[in-house]
């Protein structure tokens, strides 16, 4: 094609100069804008994170306006936290809609798990390995859910409800789980109560420059949540005490996401995109592992343009990390690598949307 | 239940704030639309972005200072709604791909306005709004770079590889 920019300019035209202009904004904009403009004064002047009802904390402006967010850094050092050994794999699978399988490690015994009616999309193994938290998509209409089930599936208590949720993630004793959850225009990191009950939102969406919060996951001592969320700039990942307090921003590209912690809470391995110049998607990404405090980040897959190595999971073990091989950012095969990125076996081939490495239960034979 | 006190900053009026908001988008509202159409191809969601959009820039309309760094936040705001958007669906529309939905295959006789089009919505919604900004609105690269917040050369950069990518998808689908 020769004249490729002319073209650009007159396919915009014929596709932009003419589409529905709404002539005004609908009253509610105003009326959303001036009570987000409220929350975030109010916030201003307290200049601290404060609890203002049950459910909402309001958080000190994070935009250019209002103090710079400390950019990694200052994390004390975590008690040492004794590795568990390596048990079973779940991970959904699409293809007859989506379910949940196990296997072991090496990929035998594969096992099909029953869950709730819906898609089965993203599982979450509990720190004794004995329980699993699954995100369910609903076949049809309706909120998206997080369920806590015995590790066959049995026993399912429905424990949050959303438009949107994320997978959940567990605090280190079992009792509480993590997850990020949409509502209309609104996304919150949530805490609630593995048995169900008690549900607070512990950071909301309120502060200034947040476009949407997509993961949250607690530290394995407990003390802090990782999350990623919607930036003036991308998509970047965080951190923040279980409180909701002293919001850290880890990352500052604008293209990491997916963020889990290592067993012992040393190291955060997660996605980054990459834009690429040639083939058949507009962005690639892999897997990179960074300290705790955001530094010395560096690259554990490198499998070109036409991949997406999306959502790892670390092994309960540490010396390993899983990840779902995929391309375009849809499912893809399972692989395993070693903590350092070497050897990497492809567990499962395709179709793989989540995954989450059990800790072996304790008193398992 | 802590109380929240008193507030020492100024807040803002009901009025005050829709007739700000309603200058804006008197302004800006129809090129916010168009961009957020150019990056999503629907144009239902593009009404619902821009919206969200103003009610974000809303939030911040009394603190920035000149029309331009107004109409900068609200072009970087549509474009990083966009690509959150895209994020949030391309796992569940590439899984229903997989679940068995039909993919609309292009008709071999489409025109070459439509082939463009098709071609723009496969390409990174930062390469999308770089292209929209110096194709459609007729932008400087540093006007793009300071509406996108980044540097000339990644204008440069997303310009330069986004018309490649539509040169090697609109060749290739010549070439069929």
């Amino acid at each position: 094609m020769n004249d490729i920019e002319g073209v650009l300019r007159r396919t915009f035209r014929a596709h932009l100069d003419s589409i529905d202009i709404p002539r005004s904004l609908p009253p509610h904009v105003g009326v959303r804008a001036r009570r987000g403009k409220a929350m975030m004064v109010a916030a201003a002047a307290l200049g601290a994170a404060t609890i203002v009802s049950a459910a909402v904390v309001v958080i000190p402006s994070l935009g250019r306006s209002g103090p710079e967010l400390p950019i990694g850094g200052g994390r004390p050092t975590p008690p040492t936290i004794a590795p568990k050994e390596n048990g079973r794999i779940a991970y959904s699978l699409s293809g007859n809609g989506v379910e949940l399988h196990s296997m072991e490690p090496d990929g035998s015994d594969d096992e099909l798990i029953p869950t709730p009616p819906g898609s089965a999309w993203i599982p979450a193994w509990s720190p004794d390995g004995k329980r699993l938290a699954v995100t369910v998509f609903p076949l049809n209409e309706g909120d998206r859910t997080i369920w806590v089930m015995n590790a066959d599936g049995s026993d399912a208590q429905r424990v949050a409800a959303a438009e949107n949720v994320s997978g959940a993630s567990w605090s280190p004793d079992g009792t509480t789980l993590a997850y990020a959850a949409s509502s209309g225009d609104s996304t919150a990191i949530h805490l609630v109560d593995a048995a169900g009950g008690n549900d607070r939102i512990i950071h909301g969406e309120a502060a200034e420059g947040t476009f949407a919060i997509f993961s949250a996951s607690y530290s394995p001592d407990g003390t802090e949540i990782l999350f990623d969320r919607g930036t003036d700039s991308g998509f970047d990942i965080f951190v923040m005490n279980v409180d909701g307090t002293n919001t850290r921003q880890l990352t500052s590209t604008g293209t990491d996401y997916d963020p889990s912690w290592s067993p012992d809470g040393t190291q955060i391995v997660f996605t980054r995109e990459e834009s690429v110049e040639d083939g058949p998607t507009a962005v690639s990404s892999d897997i990179f592992v960074m300290d705790a405090d955001g530094d010395n980040v560096r690259r554990l897959t490198d499998d070109g343009v036409e991949t997406t190595n999306l959502d790892p999971e670390w092994a309960p073990d540490g010396t390993a990390i899983a990840y779902v091989a995929g391309v375009t950012g849809g499912p893809g095969g399972l692989v395993v690598v070693n903590e350092d990125g070497s050897d990497p076996t492809t567990l499962v081939e395709d179709g793989v949307l989540g995954i989450s490495w059990q800790p072996r239960p304790v008193d398992e034979d | 239940m802590t109380r929240i006190g008193p507030t020492r900053s100024r807040d803002v009026s009901h009025s005050e704030m829709a007739d700000k908001l309603g200058a804006l988008y008197a302004r800006q509202g129809a090129a916010a639309t168009r961009l957020a159409y150019a990056l999503t191809g629907d144009i239902h969601v593009a009404h619902d972005i821009t919206q969200e959009a103003f009610v974000r820039v809303g939030r911040r309309l009394f603190g920035l200072s000149e029309v331009e760094h107004e109409n900068a936040y609200l072009h970087r705001t549509v474009v990083n709604l966009c690509r959150g958007r895209a994020r949030r669906m391309k796992t569940e529309r590439t899984a229903l791909q997989k679940m068995g939905s039909v993919r609309a295959a292009r008709p071999p006789d489409i025109a070459e306005q439509d082939a463009m089009w098709q071609a723009l919505q496969r390409l990174s919604v930062r390469q999308r709004a770089a292209l929209y900004l110096r194709y459609y609105q007729d932008m400087s690269e540093a006007q793009a770079a300071e509406t996108l917040g980044c540097s000339v050369s990644a204008i440069k950069s997303l310009v330069n590889r986004g018309l490649t990518r539509l040169r090697i998808q609109l060749e290739g689908a010549n070439d069929e």
